[in-house]
């Protein structure tokens, strides 16, 4: 700034200050410019897509589509005279119990897995044979063998949760820096400490990217099992008003679902940054 | 035709256990090591007294840095035997503590959280360890820096870290394998003379590898040097430059010119010389 000092001072032709605020100031009106634009696009195809919505719903027969005012009313309705609040507590438990069980089991898999080659020797394999296998192949099993009970349920979105969680934790443990766990060893860490201070927090990340992938697998678990058992939560809802042709519960209920994944996915993107400060600053 | 000193202590092996007289910090007998099938320490045999600073240099491939592992009791010995304080070493021990070349340190433990690792191992007592902690920060210079993570600092104040990790433990031989490697050449000799200054005060055994000759005359009491492939000792030269040193009084020596030469001479080639 101060430019007292340099030798070369008085040869510059212009003053700089003056050059480089006006300089700074055309940037940045630019972009809050490009940010405003940004807005408008946003706002305006929000716009654009509820008033195509409604101009087509209200054009079309009410089998196929409904216009977006009978989407939120129906919906509104349902809640109170159909139990649709009930639906949604239902399968946020389902969920829950399945992120939570099937993340529990997922982290001790893959810790074993990593940690010790003779367990990887032995169950890897089919672990990894179940990981590509598509979950939803094993749903009419599983409910052959537990019934189309709340058990079916819970159990098919604990192992929707269950192999991406896994995999996720056995390649954090396998990244460990060899150069880290050698630290471990010269200061004579135990084999559990070299697990606790070195291997557990640098599979954290993984973990997280695990719960990640857990979230969005689960979620489709969940879908998957309520409509095939049609027992109770928001899947059984939902084929229930579509096996009634209640065009506009279903489509309320699909946005019902739709606001449950982008909440869920926004919460676990928050989490990935605030879990793993040192990986967000490097 | 090599010159080969050794500091005026031959040691009579009857003596080693336990007496407290042995001058003799670090027994290294008939070393040999093979890399499958490949030999890469032949028959290297050295001894440094306590309180001695040691350098070994050598080219690349020459086995200076598994030599040192193996003091860390972190790479197995094939053949022959390592002593330290009379004891054979086995395994990792916590009289020795190591600084390592690409600093790895833990990027989820704050500075303060690095150093106090080795203690957190040991279970050692909370207060005592924060008091060392602190006197290990002081030491090194990173005051201010305590609740910061690694990825915020510098190469050079990330191997600052190294030491301080190293040095709260107290060990009675400190190794550091190519500590100042991975920083530029300026803060390389910052870190030189940051070090000659710490081990003034301190004085524990110090087993300094390197490929540096004049990081090596810089510090060293002796330097050992040594051939590659396979590693064995070439030569032993004391470095007769008294302390206090500082980088630059240890460059206006008169016996710095010859004494480098001679190192250049016993590694065989250009090799040696990367600054």
């Amino acid at each position: 700034m101060n430019n007292q000092n340099n030798p070369n001072s008085d040869s510059v032709p212009f003053d700089i200050e003056k050059v480089g605020a006006e300089l700074i100031a055309k940037r940045k009106m630019v972009q809050k410019k490009q940010k405003r634009t940004r807005i408008y696009l946003r706002g305006s195809s929000l716009v654009f897509i509820a008033v195509g919505w409604q101009i087509y719903g209200l054009h079309s027969m009410a089998i196929l589509f409904s216009p977006l005012t009978k989407v939120f009313y129906d919906t509104y309705e349902l809640f109170f005279t159909r139990q649709l609040g009930e639906a949604i507590l239902v399968s946020l438990q389902t969920f829950g119990f399945g992120l939570v069980v099937g993340s529990t089991i997922g982290i001790f898999l893959g810790m074993m897995l990593g940690l010790f080659k003779n367990f990887d020797a032995l169950a890897g394999v089919y672990i990894f044979a179940l990981y590509s296998t598509p979950m939803v192949a094993l749903v009419p099993l599983l409910t052959i063998w537990v019934g189309f009970g709340t058990a079916a349920q819970y159990l098919i979105t604990t192992l929707f949760v269950v192999f991406p969680m896994t995999i996720s934790v056995y390649n954090g443990v396998k990244h460990v820096d060899k150069g880290l766990l050698e630290v471990g060893q010269s200061f004579s860490a135990t084999r559990v400490q070299s697990w606790r201070h070195i291997v557990l927090p640098s599979a954290v990340p993984f973990i997280v990217t695990g719960l990640s992938q857990g979230v969005a697998m689960g979620m489709v678990g969940m879908f998957i099992a309520e409509i095939s058992t049609q027992l109770s939560g928001l899947g059984s809802a939902l084929t229930a008003q579509a096996n009634a042709y209640h065009t506009a519960r279903v489509l309320g209920i699909i946005l019902i679902i739709m606001f449950m994944g982008v909440t869920f996915r926004t919460i676990m993107r928050m989490l990935e940054r605030k879990v793993a400060p040192w990986f967000a600053q490097s | 035709m090599l010159k080969r000193t050794t500091k005026s202590t031959v040691s009579k092996i009857s003596s080693i256990s336990a007496d407290e007289e042995d001058p003799i910090a670090i027994r290294i007998e008939h070393i040999c090591k093979w890399f499958g099938d490949l030999l890469v320490l032949k028959d290297v045999s050295l001894e440094i007294a306590k309180n001695e600073f040691v350098c070994i240099v050598g080219a690349s491939g020459s086995g200076k840095t598994t030599l040192l592992r193996m003091l860390n009791g972190l790479a197995e010995i094939d053949v022959g035997r390592i002593l330290v304080d009379g004891t054979e070493v086995q395994g990792p021990r916590r009289d020795m503590a190591m600084v390592f070349q690409q600093f790895d340190l833990f990027p989820w433990k704050t500075i303060d959280k690095n150093i106090s690792f080795p203690l957190d191992l040991a279970g050692m007592d909370k207060g005592e360890i924060a008091e060392r902690v602190k006197a290990a920060i002081t030491l090194v210079g990173l005051n201010g820096f305590e609740s910061k993570y690694p990825n915020q600092l510098s190469g050079g104040m990330k191997q600052r870290v190294g030491l301080a990790r190293a040095l709260v433990v107290r060990p009675s031989v400190l190794l550091l394998d190519e500590p100042f490697g991975a920083v530029d050449a300026q803060t390389r000799e910052t870190l030189q003379e940051e070090l000659l200054k710490i081990w003034s005060d301190l004085r524990q055994t110090a087993v300094f590898v390197t490929h540096s000759i004049d990081e090596a005359i810089t510090l060293a009491d002796r330097i050992v040097v040594m051939s590659a492939r396979p590693g064995q000792v070439n030569g032993i030269l004391d470095v007769d430059i008294p302390r206090p040193r500082t980088v630059e009084s240890v460059r206006r020596d008169s016996r710095y010119p010859s004494l480098r030469e001679q190192v250049r001479a016993l590694i065989g080639g250009q090799e040696g010389n990367h600054e």
